[in-house]
């Protein structure tokens, strides 16, 4: 059930376009996250729609309502801030209650109601505790319990995570998602940590200077960036320069990269310089005595970290360029070591080719079949 | 089609904008106008305007007139001089008071703060008193045949003004010197640096910019300054006392050369200000300490000398407070003081000017008001509704700063002196003139405290579905209260203890207790200024007093 419509929404601040015509639809109940980088509009998207700012062009629809004209605080909904904006007036009581009592709900409905939410953030205990005598972590859970109290129509939550600590992030995300589906509230949550984002999401979009890069689950997005952009920010990946000479076939287009020809199923018909983007995780290193066919880059280990569950390497290949790998370290006997001369594959099943550009995706995309049938 | 719906939006968009926070900003820049802008823009044009045609006439009498220029040249030589004396007791002390273990330190404080609080023309009268003519002091003296230079004249001014203003420095430098990072200064003893040459190499190009608001500050109390030069002057005219005699002379007023003057004035304040300005403006660091410095635990010679050092200061520019609540419980038989406590001098006040002690209290009580609201609004749409035109209100609501209480004076009274809008002679242009000049000191504190709330806070108060006005009023203004306030107490103090616009604007009926204190002094009744003035004192400390408690124990900022 479509719930959210942001129709073509633009938003200037003097001459520059915090958000370039957004269109996204969102259902009822879903967990959608604005993900990118500093300055790309995920916040001044989310404010929008909050009401703070008025956008200069397009259209918004709860429930396909046009909201473009209903003041912010007519639209019910819950906001948890980065910086939890707790009322250092109040209790944690009195704050959790404040939106109840602007709603004019009965006083015992008031009771029953803070408590529940206070319940479910695990703050009863501290009901009564003035929220300077609170951790980081409880202030947002008061901020939570505040903006669901409420029953908003919808959760905007601003980088609500990230003025804690990394072991607590990943605890309150955990909670924020499970507490989100026993609600089932639609909520927008704008962050600029993309583990965060593929964490805690039913679909993200990917936003850069204002506008939306790529809208999809969080495998799809990994796994078939639509851009250079959104390859190289969610994840890491090796671009590599490669040179298609003749595009004609489709089915079998031979791409040149690191002297060597790899194939692979193109969209249209394309020739000329592109981007080779494969993720460090596969690419696949073999010892050199095993295997040695045309397809076999050689290269070697300049520099190898030890990061416990993964190792990563910096492999020079032939031509002298480094590309990132990471393996798993299954055992002892699979560690390489700088210096080693090793195969790689740069497995090209797995690679996406962009245009010179980056900005158009030329191979076929076979994964999107499989991605539908996955379960949300 | 879509064209005109796009117009239509926008024009509604427009009509949103004429909400409550620009109905403030709209009154108040017709308040200002009118009570500020007006009235100083009038006295410009007066000065030019004589017989009824434009000319330089008044500018050229004062520059060819040794009577008038000279009074320009006196207030400039005080003023500099007293600056200069500021600094060189403001900084030591400062240093010491924030660097090495002294002890009473919280008494220290409040002491210079009182000093700073007080009106300067009450420490004139006290020095009189002490050093004057007929002075204690210079009796004693003469008695055992030793002949002390008196306190009338420039040099009495200037010890008066420095003794009486150093508290700005001390202030200013106490706060910069806290906010010095101690790797600074460890990184230069590090380099080999160390000691005085630190302290000449790192700490005072550091805290250069801060003194030299302090001096600022100084330098401008002392040219505007009134009640002092008229007490000690004796013969020797500085500006705003000139101004005063144009203004208000028994021989027939001149509105004119006053204008002139008060233009003369203020063209010099606004020149020092922009002055200070222009040398700080490429030296100005940003520092906030991770780490404060630590205060250094001297031994007990230099811990006793450094005390001493501070104490004598303290005690020296506490004298003239001391002298006067002394004074007032003396007996006295006429104007002469006989050697007996009593409470005469409290009940001759009482009896002769009481209605000057309520009217202090309920002209600067109805100011306060004005200011608390006042501060609370303004000081929302300077901050959080930042636009040019905004910070142009910001400007405006500081301009009193430079300009002197005279200068204020006269100009209320020449733009309200005749209908339609008569209010020379009333009580209403007093509270009007304290509300002008005392407000920027709310506004500092209301803004300072407001840049400590969270924005977000009203946000998340209206996504809980309270309307913006209703959010304000339940969130950040009761937030903002107990900065609004003690910045309000601040103007309150103050404003009991302004003169140099009561005695311009003030009529018989209206008179207040600093101008009360005024004539009784000129009247020679000693014991009676002496009550009044230990009144003003004590309501100062009270006041102080509320402040410290209201700001939690921290630093007063003044």
């Amino acid at each position: 059930m479509q719930h959210i419509k942001i129709q073509n929404v633009s938003k200037l601040f003097g001459e520059a376009r915090a958000i370039d015509h957004v269109d996204i639809v969102i259902e009822q109940g879903e967990f959608f996250t604005l993900l990118g980088p500093s300055g790309c509009g995920k916040t001044t998207l989310l404010r929008t729609l909050a009401g703070f700012y008025q956008q200069d062009e397009g259209d918004l629809y709860f429930d396909k309502v046009n909201i473009n004209r209903t003041p912010a605080h007519k639209r019910n909904i819950g906001m948890v801030f980065q910086n939890y904006a707790i009322f250092p007036h109040m209790t944690v009581f009195e704050n959790v209650a404040y939106g109840l009592k602007a709603r004019k709900v009965k006083k015992d409905q008031i009771d029953i109601r803070v408590t529940e939410a206070l319940d479910m953030v695990e703050l009863t205990h501290l009901k009564d505790r003035s929220p300077s005598q609170l951790s980081g972590g409880q202030q947002q859970r008061v901020a939570l319990a505040r903006a669901i109290v409420i029953h908003p129509g919808l959760l905007l939550m601003d980088e609500p995570l990230s003025n804690l600590d990394a072991k607590l992030r990943v605890k309150m995300r955990e909670d924020i998602r499970r507490l989100q589906k026993d609600l089932d509230i639609t909520t927008i949550y704008v962050t600029h940590d993309q583990e965060e984002a593929l964490a805690v999401s039913d679909r993200i979009a990917v936003m850069k200077d204002g506008k939306v890069q790529q809208i999809g689950r969080p495998y799809e997005i990994y796994l078939t960036p639509s851009n250079k952009f959104v390859a190289s920010f969610i994840g890491s990946t090796n671009f590599l320069t490669g040179h298609v000479s003749d595009g004609k076939e489709l089915k079998n287009t031979e791409i040149q990269v690191e002297g060597i020809q790899l194939s692979r199923v193109f969209n249209r018909d394309y020739a000329g310089e592109v981007i080779y983007s494969i993720r460090p995780e596969q690419v696949r290193l073999s010892d050199l005595k095993h295997v040695r066919t045309s397809k076999t880059i050689t290269g070697k280990i300049k520099e190898a970290s030890f990061l416990g569950q993964t190792v990563t390497y910096k492999v020079e290949l032939a031509t002298g360029t480094v590309i990132d790998v990471h393996e798993y370290s299954v055992s002892f006997h699979n560690l390489r070591r700088e210096g080693d001369i090793v195969a790689v594959d740069l497995n090209p099943e797995q690679s996406v080719v962009f245009d010179v550009s980056g900005e158009e995706v030329l191979n076929e995309c076979d994964n999107r079949e499989k991605a539908e049938v996955l379960p949300v | 089609m879509s064209v005109i719906t796009e117009k239509k939006q926008k024009s509604s968009l427009f009509s949103i904008r004429l909400d409550f926070w620009n109905f403030v900003t709209i009154m108040a820049f017709i308040l200002i106008g009118f009570f500020l802008v007006y009235p100083l823009f009038n006295i410009f044009i007066n000065s030019f305007w004589v017989d009824g045609s434009l000319t330089f006439e008044n500018y050229k009498e004062f520059f060819s007139y040794k009577y008038y220029y000279s009074a320009l040249l006196n207030s400039f030589i005080v003023s500099t001089a007293a600056t200069f004396f500021a600094c060189c007791i403001g900084i030591p002390i400062a240093y010491i008071m924030s660097r090495f273990n002294i002890p009473f330190k919280g008494i220290f404080n409040m002491l210079i703060i009182l000093t700073l609080l007080s009106p300067p023309f009450i420490g004139a009268y006290s020095w009189i008193i002490m050093l004057g003519n007929n002075g204690f002091i210079t009796n004693l003296f003469a008695n055992i045949g030793i002949d002390i230079p008196s306190i009338y004249g420039l040099h009495g001014m200037v010890w008066v003004f420095s003794l009486q203003f150093y508290p700005h420095i001390y202030l200013y430098v106490s706060g910069a010197l806290k906010t010095i990072d101690t790797s600074l200064e460890e990184a230069s003893e590090s380099l080999g640096i160390s000691g005085w040459r630190r302290i000449r190499k790192v700490t005072l190009p550091l805290i250069f910019p801060t003194v030299s608001t302090g001096a600022l500050m100084v330098f401008m109390a002392s040219f505007a300054d009134f009640g002092t030069p008229l007490l000690i002057g004796q013969g020797i005219n500085v500006l705003p006392v000139l101004a005063y005699e144009q203004f208000i002379s028994e021989l027939g007023s001149n509105p004119a050369m006053a204008s002139t003057l008060s233009m003369i004035l203020l063209t010099v304040t606004t020149l020092v200000l922009f002055f200070q300005r222009h040398i700080v403006s490429k030296k100005t660091y940003t520092m906030s300490a991770l780490r404060p410095p630590t205060v250094i635990k001297l031994s007990p010679v230099k811990r006793l000398l450094a005390t001493l050092l501070v104490l004598g200061i303290v005690t020296l520019s506490i004298i003239p407070q001391a002298t006067v609540i002394v004074t007032s419980f003396i007996k006295r038989n006429g104007p002469v003081f006989v050697g007996e406590f009593s409470l005469d001098s409290y009940r001759e006040v009482l009896y002769k000017v009481p209605e000057a002690i309520t009217n202090t209290f309920l002209y600067a009580s109805i100011a306060i008001v004005f200011m608390v609201i006042a501060g609370l609004l303004l000081s929302y749409v300077v901050v959080r509704r930042k636009s040019k035109l905004t910070s142009l209100l910001d400007t405006l609501i500081m301009i009193p700063y430079v300009v002197p209480g005279t200068v204020l004076g006269i100009s209320l009274v020449i733009a309200f002196n005749e209908p339609p809008i008569e209010l020379t002679g009333t009580w209403i242009i007093l509270v009007i003139s304290y509300i002008i000049r005392k407000l920027p000191y709310t506004m500092r504190s209301s803004t300072a405290i407001l840049y400590q709330i969270d924005r977000s806070v009203e946000e998340a108060s209206i996504s809980l579905g309270v309307p913006p006005m209703k959010t304000f009023f339940k969130t950040t203004a009761i937030l903002m209260i107990p900065g609004v306030i003690s910045g309000a107490i601040l103007s309150w103090v103050t404003t009991i203890n302004e003169l140099s616009s009561t005695i311009i604007l003030y009529y018989g009926a209206t008179a207040t207790i600093t101008v009360s204190i005024y004539s009784e002094v000129f009247t020679a009744n000693f014991g009676t200024a002496a009550a009044l003035a230990s009144i003003l004192s004590l309501a100062t400390i009270i006041s102080l007093i509320i402040i410290k408690l209201l700001s939690g124990g921290k630093e007063i900022n003044i």
